[in-house]
């Protein structure tokens, strides 16, 4: 079967099915539909009692480690000026109770009266993140950069460093840290700018191996980075296609 | 055969893809607002099909579509394209309905679920299509049903453009040697 007669039947079975379903009737009763999805009132399915109780009995566990170490601690104070013997861990309440009594009254007005308020700093806002995704054309791999320049334009404080505008580019500041080595990048110096490569390895991909983004950054006039040209490609797993980079789909 | 198809199709021709082609279109087109139930009456039956086509079950399709409509109805007032929200949550849901596929195959067990066409060529398609993937099967959809650019298929998923490359290229040969067993 050639790929066109494929195509042509997955066409032709994809319309003959969806003619088949019937147009529906009645108006949409969002409230109904609410309590049969379980989103409303309904009661928690299974799992939300399962993600309850394990969360309970963590809380717990958590509390009651603290309170140990919180008692032994106070022991450990406590037991210098009791009385050597082996039950110094259970007298300790009993020694500490009139001295903390006593503590919070003198402590906790001072530490109240003496915190000083936080000062509010004007510090100047963040530009907002970069939100645009690389959309390479095939078959030539290249990535428009127009949007992205008009973005440094209005916020030039973004532009002061290329590695860094080149990780706002595809989408990767912060890099990422799992899985480890998933991203590599190279600064390589040019006569007249800079060029930024960043390899994205360890994709979760058994066919696409690496995908590669060939940045070159060029001075502006102010003294900032702008991106001269943006380019796409990929290589693919062992037996999966080219083992080189080349923009051709792997199979 | 995938990337002449693709070369071929207008919004490719639209140098930088769908993306670029929708933010025009979102700036410069006024589009007319549409109230929920306009939006209900209009998509109901395309977003239906399209789920339909993608998890294969009738009735499973009208939950997952319900389901859509009633969380777009929650926030409806803050969504600035109803049609756009309401695609990529149907067929994320679908995408994501196997668990619940399931959890409900006993009730909707009895529920109206058309039927074998006549033509032996269809149905046999349609049941090595069922056999795919929900992702995959997704992706077939949206490409050959309703027609959309990978760039648009990659923005309703949540995708890389890359992936959906692959998924819709493997999506085709899982098909073509489903049809050789």
């Amino acid at each position: 079967m050639t790929d066109e007669e494929l195509t042509r039947r997955l066409e032709a079975t994809l319309r003959a099915k969806a003619a088949q379903v019937p147009e529906p009737t009645g108006a949409f009763e969002p409230t109904t539909q609410l309590t049969e999805l379980g989103t409303g009132s309904a009661k928690p399915s299974r799992g939300a009692w399962r993600y309850a109780l394990v969360s309970a009995a963590l809380i717990a566990l958590v509390v009651g480690v603290t309170t140990v170490v919180v008692l032994a601690a106070g022991s450990d104070d406590s037991s210098r000026p009791a009385a050597p013997g082996p039950s110094t861990t259970t007298a300790a309440p009993t020694t500490v109770a009139p001295s903390t009594t006593t503590a919070p009254t003198t402590t906790v007005p001072t530490a109240t009266t003496t915190t000083p308020p936080t000062p509010v700093t004007s510090r100047p806002l963040p530009p907002p993140a970069w939100t645009e995704f690389p959309q390479p054309s095939l078959p030539s791999g290249t990535v428009p950069v127009a949007g992205f320049n008009a973005y440094l334009d209005r916020y030039p404080s973004a532009a002061a460093d290329p590695r860094p505008l080149a990780l706002t580019f595809t989408h990767n500041d912060p890099p990422p840290t799992e899985p480890a080595n998933a991203l590599r990048v190279e600064d390589q110096a040019l006569s007249s700018g800079r060029q930024q490569v960043i390899v994205f390895t360890r994709l979760a991909d058994d066919s696409v191996a690496e995908v590669r983004y060939d940045l070159v950054f060029m001075p502006h006039s102010d003294g900032t980075w702008r991106l001269a040209s943006a380019s796409w490609s990929q290589r693919c797993q062992p037996n999966r296609g080219h083992q080189d980079f080349t923009t051709e789909v792997c199979i | 055969m995938f990337g002449a198809r693709f070369e071929n199709s207008a919004s490719f021709r639209n140098a930088g893809g769908g993306l670029l082609l929708r933010t025009d279109v979102a700036t410069f087109v006024e589009q007319p607002v549409q109230s929920f139930e306009d939006v209900f009456r209009d998509s109901r039956t395309e977003m239906l099909r399209t789920a339909y086509l993608i998890v294969g079950s009738h009735a499973l399709a009208e939950e997952l579509v319900q389901e859509a409509f009633t969380r777009m109805y929650r926030q409806f007032a803050t969504i600035e394209n109803p049609g756009g929200y309401l695609r990529t949550t149907v067929v994320r849901l679908c995408v994501q309905s196997r668990d619940r596929a399931a959890m409900e195959t006993e009730r909707l067990a009895s529920s109206f679920e058309p039927p074998a066409t006549a033509e032996p060529e269809i149905d046999e398609m349609w049941d090595r299509l069922t056999r795919l993937r929900p992702e995959r099967r997704a992706v077939l959809v949206l490409r050959f049903y309703n027609d959309m650019s990978p760039s648009e298929i990659a923005d309703v998923l949540g995708w890389r453009d890359v992936t959906v490359r692959t998924r819709l290229h493997r999506g085709l040969a899982d098909l073509r040697r489903e049809m050789q067993r």
